[in-house]
């Protein structure tokens, strides 16, 4: 099997504008949830959530001339989810020692997890077409051509697959995953895979009617958690055969991409199985498919939404698989969950802690809950870890984890 | 790698089952067309509507496990028991099954129904069943709740390269031994909003919705349709264009109703002609799945066959079959 490395990392969230400025923030323990400023929502509550307040689409040209892009920005009716994509792209495809024209002439891929990105749900077009007038169709146009990954490949003029996954909370995740399978299949010999979301007052209403959005800022695995805050980001990860990097003199990879591994529970369309069954499957597999054992596992980047169920389930889990004082981190902390691209902002965080050997604090976390079986990172901390692992559970039932060893 | 198409199940306003397909491409079997009264930007028109029905899903799912499926999921669902009943295959252990479903739209009346429970209520009365309805997953995830399937089980929307990234999830699970079958499948809906976005969209509408699913398992099996020999997508340049150039090899090629752009450039590719056709216009959505369906239904009688899916922006998914 060939072996897959990434070459370059690529990160936007609340965090931070960069890969370098969300660990910075992270280790020094900051952030801040607060109200959305982008939409108002009539709860008679507040629900905090994980916002970029920065202006996207100067930062989106900014970057993409730094990285060699040919095409100066976006056009300008690519949504927001589609823009966060492209900045964390130019900063993964900067850090590869690629650009636009190396890109075009190689067998590259494109894969970008998502949920709001690919949707028809445009609230503000469908309220008037449903009162009875008949709107211009302009959103509905942008509607149906929105898809982050299809964007990104004509954005870059890449002519290879490409594939938005739409798997809920694990997508980015997954996206990687497809990304490892074409690699591994001979189909493409780099790929830039990741996913994307933006705030949504949508999505946000819909976790509000779950019961499972917090009013105050998330603790993770903590006692008295009661939900989660949503955020909005994108991570971006070239990945590469190792035999392509060496081919074209490439820079020394980031990591290696070991394993993936997704299952079902089979079980609910919003609740994880409650023994977690999926999600052990799925690390079975990704732990089957490096060859490695699970005490080589050095730490771990949770999903850890901070919602009752997933931070009990997930803990359970975790205090099965791992030896026993592995560290777990939930970097969803300082990026509230940004959903479709929670699984690949994590994986990019993940990668970065093994090259640096540094974990931040699970923020907000504070008191053991007996339920969860585990005790999160409570300070920053030194970790010499080989190989670690990513986790993402998702609605309906799906688990899929990533497993990144030392370069 | 090569997959065995083990089994074909389909939904659409032609019937239900692979057989319906069978009489829809011989010509003995008619869509039915459902007149409706569209609005679009410029008024109302009556469009035809080709629509699928799901009530035969009864027969293998019990009725309160029906009640919070919306239409897709429902589709989904009974074109994967369809499938598996082609196939004729058990499959006891069901974490040995892995799924992959492609929609560009998803389940758009949950959607719909949620944006719905807005307007009528406010955000205060936002609906969680539909929320949790609403995203793309939906329909494998019920699925794969109602089947029991516990292997991996994936979602892809890509417009016309949709069915590539499904086969492809298929091929790496089934290459790495992880499963030994897995449900593929891709389908839409047609829900009043999402009629009135394709209606004003320009150009010619088509409003058509079905589901249509596949069993596959790895190449070497036995396979009861059909073998896909080699799966292809991106988007159309000059660099694929070499990609492409074994097109004169088939006997059939098989052209998704993509407004001509799928004929235009299977002629500039091919170095002499194609035999090529575009069945049954306009009654299947514009989904690959339907496309894949019809070339293994097809290939049985021709030989080595190829459906070629494009969307508007020139991308493809291009998938050669074998009997």
């Amino acid at each position: 099997m060939a072996e897959i490395v990434a070459t370059g990392l690529g990160c936007i969230s609340a965090a931070g504008g960069s890969v370098d400025a969300a660990t910075a923030a992270m280790l020094a323990g900051e952030r801040a949830p607060r109200p959305p400023l982008r939409f108002a929502l009539d709860l008679g509550r507040d629900l905090p959530v994980f916002e970029i307040d920065s202006d996207l689409a100067a930062a989106t040209a900014a970057r993409m001339q730094s990285a060699g892009v040919a095409c100066v920005a976006p056009p300008s009716d690519w949504f927001r989810t589609s823009r966060l994509a492209a900045l964390a792209a130019c900063e993964a495809i900067e850090q590869a020692g690629l650009d636009a024209g190396a890109l075009r002439g190689a067998r590259a891929g494109v894969a970008v997890g998502t949920t709001v990105g690919c949707t028809l749900n445009d609230e503000a077009f469908y309220r008037a077409w449903r009162q009875g007038s008949r709107p211009e169709p302009g959103p509905a146009l942008r509607r149906l051509a929105n898809n982050p990954a299809l964007h990104l490949a004509d954005l870059l003029g890449l002519d290879g697959p490409a594939a938005t996954i739409a798997n809920a909370c694990s997508s980015g995740a997954d996206a990687i995953g497809l990304g490892m399978a074409w690699l591994e299949s001979g189909r493409c010999d780099v790929v830039l895979a990741g996913g994307s979301d933006e705030l949504s007052r949508l999505t946000c209403l819909g976790f509000a009617s779950l019961m499972i959005a917090s009013e105050r800022p998330c603790r993770p695995f903590d006692l008295k958690r009661d939900g989660l805050n949503l955020g909005e980001g994108a991570g971006m990860i070239v990945l590469e055969t190792r035999a392509a990097l060496e081919r074209r003199r490439g820079p020394r990879p980031l990591a290696r991409l070991l394993g993936f591994g997704t299952a079902a529970d089979a079980h609910h369309a919003t609740a994880p199985h409650p023994e977690g069954r999926g999600l052990a499957r799925a690390i079975q597999k990704a732990l089957a498919q490096a060859g490695c054992a699970a005490a080589r596992i050095g730490f771990v980047n949770a999903h850890g939404t901070s919602t009752r169920d997933n931070d009990r389930v997930e803990g359970r889990v975790m205090k099965d698989v791992l030896a026993a004082g592995t560290p777990v981190v939930s970097t969803k902390a300082y990026t509230g969950h940004t959903l479709g691209a929670a699984g690949a902002i994590e994986a990019v965080f993940t990668i970065r802690a093994l090259q640096d050997g540094r974990l931040p604090a699970t923020a907000g976390f504070a008191t053991p809950d007996p339920e969860c079986a585990i005790v999160p990172t409570t300070r920053a901390l030194e970790v010499e870890a080989e190989v670690a692992l990513s986790n993402s559970l998702a609605f309906g039932g799906n688990n899929s984890v990533l497993l990144f060893g030392r370069a | 790698m090569a997959l065995a198409v083990l089994g074909v199940g389909a939904v659409s306003a032609l019937g239900q089952g692979a057989g319906t397909l069978e009489d829809g491409l011989a010509g003995r079997r008619l869509p039915a067309a459902e007149h409706e009264t569209i609005a679009t930007v410029s008024g109302e028109a009556t469009l035809a509507v080709f629509r699928a029905r799901s009530d035969g899903l009864e027969r293998y799912v019990q009725a309160r496990a029906l009640r919070r499926l919306d239409r897709l999921s429902r589709m989904a669902l009974l074109a994967s028991h369809l499938a598996l009943e082609d196939a004729g295959v058990h499959i006891a252990d069901r974490s040995r099954l892995g799924l992959a479903f492609g929609s560009a739209f998803g389940p758009q009346s949950a959607s719909d129904a949620f944006n719905d429970s807005l307007i009528e209520g406010g955000d205060r009365c936002a609906s969680p069943t539909a929320f949790a309805g609403s995203v793309h997953n939906a329909l494998g995830s019920q699925a794969s709740i109602a089947l029991g399937i516990e292997g991996p089980c994936q979602t892809v929307t890509a417009l016309g390269q949709t069915l590539g990234g499904v086969l492809a999830w298929a091929e790496a699970w089934l290459a790495r031994g992880e499963v030994d079958y897995v449900l593929a499948g891709a389908g839409e809906e047609v829900t009043p909003f999402a009629a009135f976005c394709a209606a004003s969209a320009g150009g010619r509408a088509v409003l058509s919705e079905g589901f249509t699913a596949f069993l596959l398992g790895a190449g070497a099996q036995a396979q009861r349709r059909a073998r896909v020999e080699r799966t292809l997508s991106g988007h159309l340049t000059a660099h694929d264009a070499r990609r492409l150039d074994f097109l004169p090899d088939l006997e059939t090629l098989i052209l998704s109703h993509d407004g001509g752009l799928g004929a235009e450039a299977a002629a500039r590719l091919a170095r002499s002609p194609v035999p090529a056709c575009t069945p049954l216009p306009d009654c299947l959505p514009p989904c690959a799945g339907f496309d894949l369906a019809l070339a293994a239904l097809w290939s049985r009688a021709a030989g080595q066959t190829a459906c070629l899916s494009f969307d508007r922006a020139a991308r493809y998914t291009l998938v050669v079959l074998a009997r």
